[in-house]
């Protein structure tokens, strides 16, 4: 199909695309491409004002904060993809064996959801990280706990939806093997859907880590973490309060790419839309 | 010689949707059907929406079972484990109404064709391609349709291109579910005669389930007719369906020809 076309075309979905890259880029090159050590404390430049040798200033340590804001790329963006990976990958394999299977397992399993999706997920997220101790693993394990229910639900609605179509119905009614309809039949359509959702719920996860950094439970000082850098402006809000402003900006940045690529390609992926070319 | 098809009183039926948690009330959808088909047989079943006959469709390809009763296909029980793993599976097949929603969107014309051919004949990549090829010929396509995608294809292309797909290992017997009914009447003679001249060639045996009475004249030797769950009239040879008692047989021959 043509949906490399289509995501050219649309100038949004491009401009999104291309601002993550950017970013994923810059994470990726942060320890050759930062001015400075993210953690190297130098007292005498506390919150030193933004100029020619440190770009965006420094923070109350003195640490220079656009390096630190490379840096938390690889913390912020890249925990909150892994943990986005680990739903995906759990939350469909749950939701696909319970669509495909159906019966009492099916049955089982959806009220597990139930139970799960029931539980606001911020109470459940700190009740757990409460339980567990503080910590980046946990907040990830947390995630992950209040999520893939969440995605399973998703998921075996449309995998329910798709077996229904004849030509699941004719391969079923020649014998072809499951792999086969799985593999050949449900994934491929389930998929567009599920790029979608993970896209427009990477904002969320983004937001989430940040947040539970911000109040001490995520990432730990002295790692450099968008929401732990706003967390530490947060305290000189009144004296100093362009410290907040350039993880702030970055944080939101990168959310926003995340939801309007997520809206864009729900347009994009759209199979109705495929028909009128 | 025993019958290919065999179907023993089967019932089926469903939940009524929209119960609460503690009522169990059902729907009797077929009620004891039993018939025989030989082999190159075509039975026509016919009756109005809503008569179960798109259920029975779906009993005798195993993709529903039966309450009760039996369906034997060359004397095995369809229902068994056995026969869930049997080569002679490849032997049934089918073509649907909808043939939009009978291909898969992301396959190209070749690969919808393939599938059957991939699961039970595993063959070389040329040896594949020409069988493919033969098939679009066999079906009145050319080779221009190879990588040609569902929505680029018209409704009857596309429900050529069905028909290819279920012929592709040669079966024996294919159930054909109001394959036409949604064809506009000019595409339908010409799907119908290519279903008519390939029943000749390949000696099938077929179902063919519809509401249409002219199609079962094109194409059956058998007819049943069909009223709520059940067989209320079976005719085993075509010429003598103006010789009908049922009621409901003659209110439907009436509607169509006018007698």
């Amino acid at each position: 199909m043509n949906i490399t076309k289509k995501l050219i075309n649309n100038k949004t979905a491009l401009i999104c695309l291309i601002i993550i890259t950017t970013i994923v880029i810059l994470g990726i090159l942060a320890p050759y491409i930062a001015p400075y050590d993210p953690n190297k404390v130098r007292i005498v430049r506390k919150y030193a004002a933004m100029s020619s040798q440190h770009w965006l200033g420094c923070d109350h340590l003195g640490r220079d904060i656009l390096s630190r804001l490379l840096y938390g790329i690889r913390s912020t963006l890249f925990l909150s993809l892994l943990t986005m990976i680990i739903t995906i990958v759990v939350g469909s394999l749950i939701g696909l064996i319970s669509g495909y299977q159906r019966g009492k397992l099916d049955e089982c399993i959806m009220r597990l959801c139930d139970i799960m999706l029931s539980f606001p997920s911020q109470v459940m997220i700190l009740a757990i990280v409460g339980v567990l101790g503080v910590g980046i693993e946990n907040v990830i394990i947390a995630n992950i706990v209040v999520k893939w229910a969440w995605y399973s639900r998703m998921i075996r609605s449309s995998v329910i939806k798709y077996s229904r179509k004849n030509y699941i119905l004719f391969s079923r009614a020649i014998g072809a093997p499951h792999s086969f309809i799985i593999c050949r039949h449900l994934l491929p359509n389930v998929m567009s859907e599920l790029v979608i959702l993970a896209t427009l719920d990477t904002g969320w996860v983004i937001l989430n880590i940040s947040a539970l950094s911000f109040i001490g439970l995520g990432v730990q000082a002295p790692t450099a973490e968008w929401g732990l850098m706003l967390s530490e402006a947060k305290n000189v809000m009144t004296q100093h309060p362009k410290q907040m402003v350039f993880p702030g900006i970055a944080i939101l940045i990168v959310v926003a790419a995340f939801n309007m690529l997520g809206d864009c390609l729900r347009d994009i992926l759209d199979p109705k839309d495929q028909k009128h070319e | 010689m025993p019958p290919l098809l065999q179907v023993e009183n089967i019932k089926k039926s469903f939940l009524q949707p929209n119960q609460n948690l503690f009522s169990r009330k059902k729907n009797t959808v077929i009620n004891g059907v039993s018939f025989e088909l030989k082999q190159g047989e075509c039975l026509g079943i016919i009756g109005e929406s809503g008569s179960g006959k798109s259920t029975l469709g779906k009993l005798i390809l195993g993709l529903e079972k039966p309450d009760s009763g039996n369906i034997y296909f060359n004397g095995q029980d369809i229902a068994k484990r056995a026969w869930k793993k049997s080569a002679m599976r490849k032997d049934i097949s089918a073509v649907f109404q909808d043939y939009n929603a009978s291909v898969n969107p992301y396959f190209t014309a070749a690969q919808i064709i393939a599938e059957p051919i991939d699961i039970y004949e595993k063959l070389a990549k040329d040896d594949r391609k020409l069988r493919i090829n033969a098939l679009l010929e066999q079906v009145g396509l050319d080779s221009s349709f190879y990588n040609r995608f569902a929505h680029q294809m018209s409704g009857g292309q596309l429900q050529r291109v069905c028909i290819a797909r279920a012929i592709a290992c040669s079966p024996q017997f294919i159930l054909f579910d109001e394959a036409v009914s949604s064809l506009d009447i000019s595409v339908q003679t010409q799907i119908l005669s290519l279903l008519a001249d390939l029943q000749k060639q390949l000696n099938l045996t077929s179902i063919f389930i519809t509401h249409d009475l002219t199609t079962i004249t094109y194409l059956c030797n058998k007819v049943a007719f069909f009223y709520k769950g059940e067989i209320i009239e079976y005719i085993d040879s075509i010429d003598k369906l103006n010789q009908v008692k049922n009621p409901y047989s003659i209110q439907l021959l009436e509607s169509v020809l006018g007698f």
